[in-house]
């Protein structure tokens, strides 16, 4: 009998994974259905942002959404649009929200929505891991542990990218976080951040890249 | 005949009893009442203090325990406290000592206060270059690294009549709403901050920083902040105030006048 290699095991754990993906995927699009189907009573925006009505709209809605944010290098990322929704869907709210920003699209993905520039999506975004792993770490770190990857480094540094963070006080100001542990195989930095959104209890999450060369990013978990 | 004297009696903590036609008090404190009934009989000056019906005319803000005539402070605002008895006064006619009836009802007003408002002190402009940021105590507010600038504020909380708020068990929340951004990352926040129950005050610190370098021109934050006071079971919407923090510096307007103001 010949023990199995460490290549291997890999490759039957992505298989497994593989093999589970639809089943999961579709336990939780039942929930992710669920909540598309909510009532929005009334749900009005005006002069604001994609990215902020998806933050109210995920907050007041118990959805887990994560946004991809198209470039922010010449301030085209700023559309303003005005949102007035009385008695539809979360489903016909998310729908009339990419209709006022055409430059996007939804989808849902496992028990997440994701909203991510027509155009296409960002390469660093779709990088797979093998493995993800992180214990008893909040939303915050657990981004961190993403970040610091022995996957995802090498990607920053070939593309010159840089995290940089805005943050201002109170907004960002520190609070008690509920920690997790997460360890998934076979997955894509997305689906990790939709991951790490759902383990955290949080309910969204954005990628921007931003900068007069693209030369930053930002990731926050919210 | 001298006209009898009539008053509602509040107990004092060193247990003596003393008059009152108005009190303050805080939500929660409690004051025992007692009618008094101060008149003369046809033997000379007694005092009779009465089994009166005391009630308030506000019960949401104010109630009395009817069964031992302790007043509660509920709610803030004001309420007027009456006593009513019916009583017998004594007088001399001829070479008989007469009576009447009599039916005082003292009232007190009751002023039960309430955090009205918040005052403001902007403290100088800190500059941070790698450190972490700190709040009033020294407390870390922001884990280095950060590079930007901050302030230090003093909130003052004021009564209705303008006068410091100062009371054991309150608290500031704020909720903090993202109104424009660039870069296209703001978000809402929500924080909590306990009052000093002596002096009235609470700190915070509003900054605008990242985590790699100081902000650049273009790059700003709106946000549009509610601070309310809270204490068990009640809240008070205190404050607005539109933040307008560009890469230099913040500005911060007062909109409680117009608590709908967009703050773009």
């Amino acid at each position: 009998m010949t023990h199995p290699t460490i290549e291997n095991r890999l490759l039957w754990l992505a298989s497994l994974c593989l093999l589970l993906y639809p089943l999961s995927s579709q336990g939780n699009a039942q929930s992710v259905e669920q909540a598309l189907k909510k009532i929005v009573e009334s749900f009005e925006m005006s002069d604001t942002t994609l990215p902020l009505a998806l933050q109210r709209l995920a907050a007041k809605y118990h959805l887990l959404v994560g946004l991809e944010i198209l470039p922010d290098f010449d301030g085209a990322a700023k559309k303003t649009i005005t949102v007035k929704v009385h008695t539809k869907t979360v489903r016909e709210l998310l729908d009339a929200l990419v209709k006022a920003d055409s430059r996007y699209l939804w989808t849902t993905v496992n028990q997440s929505v994701d909203v991510f520039p027509a155009t296409g999506t960002d390469p660093l975004l779709q990088v797979r891991l093998p493995r993800f792993r992180a214990e008893g770490v909040d939303r915050n770190e657990a981004v961190d542990v993403l970040l610091n990857s022995p996957e995802i480094q090498p990607e920053l540094t070939r593309a010159l990218l840089r995290r940089r963070e805005v943050m201002s006080l109170p907004a960002d100001a520190p609070r008690v976080l509920s920690r997790f542990s997460l360890d998934v195989s076979y997955v894509t930095v997305r689906e990790i951040l939709n991951q790490i959104v759902a383990a955290s209890h949080s309910s969204f999450w954005s990628f921007v890249r931003y900068g007069q060369q693209r030369q930053f990013f930002s990731v926050k978990v919210r | 005949m001298e006209k009898p004297q009539n008053h509602v009696m509040i107990e004092l903590p060193n247990g003596s009893w003393t008059q009152i036609a108005s009190t303050a008090m805080y939500i929660g404190d409690t004051m025992e009442l007692r009618a008094r009934e101060l008149d003369g009989d046809c033997g000379g000056w007694d005092t009779h203090t009465a089994a009166a019906l005391i009630g308030s005319q506000n019960d949401p803000v104010a109630t009395v325990n009817q069964n031992n005539n302790v007043l509660s402070a509920v709610d803030g605002g004001d309420a007027e406290v009456g006593a009513y008895w019916t009583a017998s006064i004594w007088y001399p006619l001829y070479e008989c000592c007469e009576f009447q009836s009599y039916d005082p009802a003292p009232t007190v007003s009751v002023k039960v206060k309430y955090p009205a408002s918040l005052s403001l002190s902007i403290g100088s402009k800190r500059t941070h270059s790698g450190g972490p940021i700190t709040d009033c105590d020294g407390n870390e507010a922001a884990a280095s690294p950060t590079y930007g600038y901050s302030h230090l504020l003093t909130y003052t909380l004021k009564d209705r009549d303008g006068n410091t708020f100062a009371h054991s068990g309150y608290e500031a929340t704020e909720e903090v709403y993202a109104v424009s951004c660039n870069p296209n990352t703001c978000g809402n926040g929500e924080k909590t901050i306990p009052v000093n129950s002596s002096s009235g005050t609470f700190c915070d610190v509003i900054a605008f920083f990242t985590n790699v370098s100081a902000p650049i021109s273009g790059e700003y934050q709106k946000m549009k902040q509610l601070l309310n006071i809270t204490t068990s079971g009640h809240l008070w919407a205190v404050r607005v105030n539109c933040i307008n923090a560009q890469y230099d510096d913040v500005t911060i307007s007062d909109s409680t006048a117009n608590p709908n103001a967009t703050c773009q």
